[in-house]
């Protein structure tokens, strides 16, 4: 499990699966994965 | 005692008051099937038409006039939400931005990512203290189909849903979410789905530090392609 930061969203999707990972844009425009347990589940 | 006549007796609660709202004309959103990469632009009379040699899964109704999350590597082009203008065919969109060179390489969000909507409220620091509640009234629409889709306030960077369903008959939403200081200004309890009602789930926690400002903002998470959801109106209120 992890919490990720990428530039872009395109290196997010070229590293993580939206379906398997959890790949969040904010609303600023940048890019947060998270893996494993650390995937909101609220 | 006298009697009291009329309704002037009655008064409002002052103490409640609305911090913010979100709204607009098209707060929409809708993702792109997950092989929609590799994009490359040019112009389709003027405005950018994105393309990819693996097809977007969106279809002109519904998905033409919903907006889809663009971002940009590499170029002037702004990452946001674009309106798209039309689908010429199963690889090529057409969205609202002017044709430029030198914008960058797009990425469109793909199905299952996370959107957050760019607009957002601020809850002052210290206004939610260990009395007051949060309460956010929302009115959404989704596309009803069994995939699933889910819709949070974003409470200082933590999602809190107030939808999470692939139930097919579900199409639009009214929320009602409130969100308090639970003995701790920095430990929250808040309501989920249910809204107003009852649950068989927990309430739902957070752990933000209230005494600071607190930016509240939505966020849309669509499990599929070319299923369009749409914020109408998001109020917060301080009560």
């Amino acid at each position: 499990m992890a919490i990720l930061h990428y530039d872009t969203l395109a290196d997010a999707y070229a590293n993580h699966d939206p379906m398997i990972d959890q790949i969040i844009v904010n609303p600023d425009g940048s890019v947060t994965v998270k893996t494993g347990a650390d995937k909101d589940n609220s | 005692m006298g009697i009291m006549q009329g309704t002037s007796q009655y008064k409002s609660p002052s103490s409640s008051r609305r911090i913010g709202t979100i709204n607009g004309s098209n707060l929409s959103y809708v993702a792109a099937a997950a092989t929609f990469t590799g994009l490359t632009y040019a112009t389709n009379g003027g405005n950018v038409q994105i393309s990819s040699a693996g097809v977007h899964g969106l279809t002109t109704s519904p998905a033409a006039g919903s907006r889809v999350y663009v971002s940009w590597s590499v170029g002037t082009g702004v990452n946001g939400f674009y309106t798209i203008l039309t689908v010429d065919t199963t690889l090529a969109i057409t969205i609202n931005l002017a044709y430029a060179v030198g914008l960058g390489t797009p990425t469109v969000a793909l199905a299952g990512t996370n959107v957050s909507l760019a607009e957002t409220v601020t809850l002052p620091g210290n206004a939610l203290g260990l009395t007051k509640s949060l309460v956010s009234e929302i009115m959404a629409t989704v596309t009803p189909s069994t995939n699933n889709k889910t819709l949070s306030v974003l409470f200082g960077g933590t999602a809190v849903n107030f939808l999470n369903t692939a139930t097919g008959t579900v199409a639009s939403v009214n929320i009602a979410q409130k969100i308090y200081n639970d003995a701790a200004t920095n430990s929250q309890k808040s309501t989920g789905v249910q809204g107003v009602g009852n649950s068989a789930n927990a309430f739902l926690t957070a752990a933000v530090d209230t005494t600071a400002d607190v930016t509240v903002g939505i966020r849309i998470t669509l499990a599929a392609a070319n299923e369009p959801a749409k914020i109408l109106k998001a109020d917060f209120y301080l009560r």
